[in-house]
C-alpha cells in the first residue's frame, strides 16, 4: 500500500541507542498525515541553521509511537547501527566505484544545471537593450547590477567601465563558468543508501520482535485511547506531563489537555491534583488523568481537573 | 471567592520577551518569512485554531502548513568547492579525522593533535553534517549520510540528550566545549562518596557548629550553659550574644559554600547525569579554542523521563565539581542571588 506520499508500509524505524528515529521526509509526512504522529524534529534545518524555532530531520518518536507503529503493522525496527555495520562491511567494491562515480556525475550536472539558470538570469536582463544604454551611465548602471548578481567576483569589471566596448568583450568573457571540475556541491543525503545500508529481510524481521519498543504500562494504554480517539500527542515536559492532546494536527490547532497517565489503583495526592489542575488552566488547557482497567484490559477512562474557584 | 487579579494566571498578560517561540509546533508556511527577516516578524501565540471544524478553509491551510514543512525536510544539506570540509570517521578513536580545516566552524570545533592533525568529536561531527558543512567518510571509502552519521557517531555523544543539548546551544550561537567531567571515571563510587560530601556539614556536639571557626566565637560558646540531653534546646542560662542561641538552634546540617576558589576538577564530580557536560561560552570573536577563558555557563544534561530530582549529595558532588566564583561578593545583590557562588544549569531535553 503506497500513499500520497509514496511510503510503502511497513516502513523501517531506525533505532539508535534506545530512540527512535525517522530520516525520510516522506515517512515523517506519511506518518503525520495517516497515522496522527508527529514526533519530534531534531536535527538541524540546513537552509537556517543558526536558529531553534524550525528543525529538521532527523525525527524522534516517542517511544508510544514507535510501540503503536510496530503494532499496527504500519512499521518495523531495525537497529541502524547494526544494519550500517552489516552493510558496509557486505559491499562491493565495484558497487562502492559505482555509486561514487554516479555520484560524482550527479554532483557536477547539478552545478552546471545551477550555473546554466544563473546564466540565463543573467541573459534576461542583458537582452532588452535600447540603443539609449549605449552611453556611458547606461552602462555603468548595468555593470553594477551584473557585480551584484555575480556576487562581487568580477570586481575589475567596474575599473573598464568608461571604456565602452572593451568593458563588453570583458564582460562576455567574465560569463564563462568555472570549468565543472573545479566547482562543484557536496551534498549530504539524509538517509542511507541500500549500498551500505542492510536492511533486514523477512527473517531479519522475526528478530525484530526483540526489539520491539517497550513503553511505560502505566502511560501507554493512555496514549493509545486518545489517540484512537483521533487526539494528537506530542511530549509534555514542557508543561509538566507526559502528554500533550491536540484535537488536530499540532500544526493548525492549540492543544486542549495536559495528559498524565496513572495506574489504576494509583493514588493520587491532593497536592498533586491542585499542582496539575492549576497548572493546566493557567495555560488554558485542562489537566488529564487516565489509566487502564487491569482487570479489564482495553478500558482506559480519563478524568480532567480544572482549577473553577467560585 | 474573588481571586487576587494579579493572581489569576487568566488574566495574565505575556511579556513578550518571555515567549519561547520554539516552545510549541510553528507554522511552517512561515519558514520563508523567518529565513528573510528576523525571527520578530512571525506570528506570535494565537494564531492557531481551538479545534477541527471540518471546514475546507481550515483543511487547506492545514494541507499548505504540511506542504511546507515537507518541503522545509527536503531542503538538502550541502556545501560547494569554496567551504568543502572533508572528514574521515575513525571508529577505534570514536572521532572525526579532518582532511583540510575550511571555514569559520573551525575557530571554535575540533582539537588538533601532537602532529597537527585535527580531530572532531561525535558530536561535532554530527552537527557540521547535519547543517550540510562537513562531507564525513567512512573508512570503507564511502561519505555518510545523515542518518549514517548518527548511527556511527551517536554512541560517543554520550547519549542522544547530550547531542540535542549541544547542537541547540551551537545553534543559538554558543560555543560549546567538552568539559572535563564528560566522560565518568570508572572507578569513583568509593571516594564519591566521603568527598561529596565535603560542603555539607552536620552540626557538631556542642561546641561545633555554624561558622564556629574564631576563637571569639569559640569562647563564647564555652562561656555558655551546656546542652542538655532533655528539654528545651535554649535552657535556662545566661546567654552572651545572639551567636550562641542561633547555633544552638541550628540542628539541621546545612550548606557552607566554599569562599576561596578551588581546584574543582581533581575532586569527585559526582555520577552521571549530575556531571558538568559542557563548558558555554557567549560568543566572542576573540575565543581561542586552545586557550579558552573560564566559560560563562556550566551545564549538565539530565534526561526528563528517566530521572528523578538530584539528591543533596548529587548536587553537593556536582557543585564540587565547579570553581568558587571569586566575583560573586563584588556584584549587585540581584545577580548575585541569582548566580551565587557556584553555578551550574541542568539541561533537560524538552522533546521527550
Amino acid at each position: 500500500m503506497a500513499s500520497q506520499w509514496g511510503v510503502v508500509e511497513p516502513f523501517p524505524i531506525y533505532l539508535v541507542k534506545s530512540r527512535y528515529f525517522l530520516y525520510d521526509a516522506n515517512v515523517v509526512s506519511h506518518v503525520r498525515a495517516s497515522h496522527r504522529m508527529c514526533g519530534c524534529l531534531t536535527g538541524t534545518l540546513p537552509q537556517i541553521p543558526q536558529q531553534n524555532v524550525f528543525l529538521g530531520l532527523p525525527l524522534e518518536l516517542m517511544t508510544e509511537e514507535a510501540a503503536l507503529l510496530v503494532e499496527k503493522g504500519a512499521g518495523y525496527i531495525v537497529n541502524d547501527i547494526q544494519a550500517h555495520s552489516q552493510g558496509l562491511k557486505s559491499m562491493l567494491e565495484a558497487d562502492k566505484a559505482a555509486y561514487l562515480e554516479a555520484r560524482e556525475a550527479e554532483s557536477i550536472r547539478e552545478m552546471q544545471a545551477l550555473q546554466k539558470a544563473a546564466e540565463e538570469r543573467r541573459k534576461a536582463f542583458r537582452t532588452p537593450k535600447p540603443a539609449s544604454l549605449k552611453d556611458n551611465d547606461g552602462e555603468e548602471e548595468e555593470t553594477g547590477e551584473e557585480g551584484k548578481i555575480r556576487d562581487g567576483e568580477e570586481d575589475k569589471v567596474g575599473a573598464t567601465v568608461f571604456e565602452t566596448d572593451t568593458a563588453k568583450t570583458k564582460l562576455s568573457n567574465a560569463v564563462d563558468p568555472a570549468p565543472p571540475s573545479t566547482l562543484r556541491y557536496y551534498p549530504v543525503p539524509a538517509t542511507s543508501e541500500a549500498l551500505y545500508h542492510a536492511l533486514p529481510t523477512s527473517p531479519g524481521l522475526l528478530e525484530a520482535r526483540v526489539l520491539e519498543p517497550a513503553p511505560s504500562e502505566t502511560s501507554y494504554p493512555l496514549y493509545k485511547h486518545l489517540h484512537e480517539h483521533n487526539y494528537f500527542l506530542s511530549p509534555g515536559l514542557r508543561f509538566g506531563c507526559q502528554f500533550m492532546a491536540y484535537p488536530g494536527d499540532p500544526l493548525r490547532f492549540h492543544s486542549h489537555f495536559v495528559v498524565t497517565g496513572l495506574g489504576w489503583d494509583e493514588e493520587i495526592e491532593m497536592r498533586d491534583v491542585v499542582g496539575g489542575g492549576r497548572l493546566g488552566t493557567g495555560v488554558k488547557k485542562a489537566w488529564m488523568v487516565g489509566g487502564e482497567n487491569k482487570d479489564k484490559p482495553g478500558e482506559v477512562r480519563t478524568f480532567c481537573v480544572e482549577w473553577g474557584g467560585f | 471567592m474573588a481571586e487576587p487579579e494579579a493572581d489569576n494566571l487568566r488574566i495574565q498578560h505575556t511579556n513578550p520577551q518571555d515567549v519561547d517561540l520554539s516552545d510549541e509546533t510553528q507554522d511552517f508556511r512561515f519558514l520563508n518569512l523567518f529565513k528573510k527577516a528576523d525571527p520578530a516578524s512571525l506570528p506570535r501565540r494565537g494564531e492557531k485554531d481551538f479545534e477541527p471544524d471540518g471546514t475546507t478553509l481550515q483543511d487547506t491551510i492545514l494541507h499548505e502548513s504540511r506542504l511546507a514543512m515537507h518541503e522545509a525536510l527536503l531542503g538538502e544539506r550541502k556545501h560547494s568547492t569554496k567551504a568543502h570540509v572533508e572528514a574521515t570517521w575513525r571508529p577505534a578513536q570514536s572521532l572525526a579525522q579532518v582532511k583540510v580545516a575550511r571555514g569559520p566552524h573551525f575557530k571554535t570545533v575540533g582539537r588538533a593533535d601532537k602532529h597537527g592533525v585535527l580531530w572532531l568529536l561525535p558530536e561535532e561531527t554530527i552537527y557540521l553534517v547535519e547543517r550540510g558543512n562537513l562531507e564525513c567518510w567512512w573508512e570503507e571509502g564511502i561519505p555518510m549520510s545523515l542518518q549514517g552519521a548518527y548511527a556511527s557517531c551517536l554512541d560517543g555523544c554520550g547519549g542522544l540528550e547530550r547531542y540535542q543539548v549541544y547542537a541547540y546551544l551551537k545553534r543559538a550561537g554558543y560555543i560549546v566545549q567538552r568539559a572535563a567531567t564528560f566522560d565518568e571515571e570508572p572507578e569513583e563510587s568509593a571516594s564519591a562518596a566521603v568527598v561529596a560530601v565535603q560542603t555539607v556539614q552536620p552540626r557538631k556536639g556542642t561546641s561545633g557548629g555554624v561558622g564556629l571557626t574564631s576563637i571569639v566565637s569559640l569562647a563564647k560558646t564555652f562561656f555558655s550553659p551546656a546542652l542538655p540531653a532533655h528539654g528545651p534546646i535554649i535552657g535556662p542560662g545566661t546567654y552572651r550574644s545572639y551567636d550562641a542561641i542561633y547555633t544552638r538552634l541550628s540542628l539541621i546540617p546545612s550548606h557552607h559554600p566554599p569562599r576561596t576558589p578551588t581546584h574543582p576538577v581533581s575532586a569527585a564530580a559526582g555520577r552521571a547525569p549530575f556531571r558538568v557536560a559542557y563548558n558555554v561560552w557567549k560568543p566572542r570573536p576573540s575565543f581561542k579554542k586552545s586557550d579558552p577563558p573560564a566559560p560563562d555557563f556550566r551545564v549538565a544534561v539530565v534526561s526528563a523521563r528517566e530521572t528523578s530530582l538530584p539528591t543533596l549529595r548529587e548536587l553537593a558532588a556536582l557543585f564540587d565539581s565547579v570553581p568558587v566564583d571569586a566575583e560573586t561578593a563584588a556584584k549587585a545583590q540581584f545577580s548575585r542571588l541569582k548566580d551565587g557562588w557556584r553555578n551550574v544549569v541542568l539541561a533537560f531535553k524538552g522533546a521527550e
